[in-house]
């Protein structure tokens, strides 16, 4: 059997099949936007995790100089 | 006699006054000793000052009972190991205001840091959230995907092209237990374990079609 055979669909399964296809659609845009909001949350976290880092830095730096002038004397 | 007990009267009233003023003397000379020794520590060798009913100084002479460790000399790290509360450790710092502002700037930090926790988490709920939204637009995407093949005609495989056959091993057990066995396997899919399945079906025929 030829794989290339035209294929004919009823009528009344073609027009269930375009709304089926109709609401594919749909849900793949909200599934594209969904994606976008994880995106974007993402970035925030990793932004946010980036500003956690720089926090915990600072506050190490800034502990190291107390604890160098606390006990240079020793 | 009468005028001798008159004399002897005046005598005693006269001198009266005279006692006074000695008694007085005396009074304001010992004041300022007595002053003395409220203000400075009670030595073994000074009179001990007690206050009567009416608040007037009464020195006694007897000597303050010697404390039992006096003449042992002790040294001054001796006396910090001892108590070292009586003998407090102070190191001088160059700029306290300094340091006092990097602590304070240190608490600003932490506190930060505490602050964007609280953000990660709720911006964590929020993507849980919409993961759980993508996964449920997936699975209807994939009811939708189904529906739509369905619809479309109905074809053999064998008929659009040659499908490799995989050769059936014989079976070595009973059917009994292969039953059972069956039953466990089935029990232990998990999630995972089906889609993968379902994507080596959906692959198998996608190199039927090539």
């Amino acid at each position: 059997m030829d794989k290339n055979l035209p294929v004919f669909v009823k009528i009344n399964d073609y027009k269930e099949i375009l709304d089926i296809v109709d609401v594919m659609k749909h849900k793949l845009k909200e599934t594209t936007q969904t994606l976008e909001k994880i995106k974007q949350l993402k970035s925030e976290e990793d932004k946010e995790l980036r500003e956690w880092e720089k926090n915990v830095t600072e506050i190490s730096r800034r502990l190291a100089f107390i604890d160098s002038a606390f006990f240079e004397n020793e | 006699m009468n005028k001798q007990k008159t004399n002897t009267k005046t005598e005693a009233v006269k001198a009266k006054p005279k006692l006074d003023a000695v008694v007085k003397a005396a009074a304001i000379v010992q004041k300022p000793v007595i002053q003395k020794t409220i203000a400075s520590k009670p030595a073994a060798s000074k009179p001990v000052v007690t206050l009567s009913a009416k608040s007037l100084p009464v020195i006694s002479t007897t000597p303050a009972p010697k404390p039992a460790v006096a003449d042992k000399r002790v040294s001054k790290k001796e006396l910090i190991k001892v108590n070292p509360e009586s003998e407090p450790y102070f190191v001088y710092l160059k700029n306290p205001l300094e340091y006092r502002r990097q602590l304070l700037e240190c608490s600003r930090k932490a506190l930060f840091c505490l602050k964007i926790h609280q953000e990660v988490i709720l911006i964590r709920q929020k993507k849980l959230e919409e993961m759980h939204n993508l996964k449920s637009s997936v699975r209807e995407l994939l009811f939708l995907n189904k529906k739509f093949n369905e619809k479309l005609p109905k074809y053999h495989l064998e008929a659009l092209g040659s499908i490799p056959t995989r050769d059936k091993v014989a079976p070595t057990h009973s059917k009994s237990n292969n039953s059972k066995k069956h039953v466990e396997i089935k029990a232990e899919k998990t999630e995972m374990e089906r889609l993968e399945e379902s994507l080596a079906n959906i692959e198998r025929k996608l190199k039927t079609l090539q």
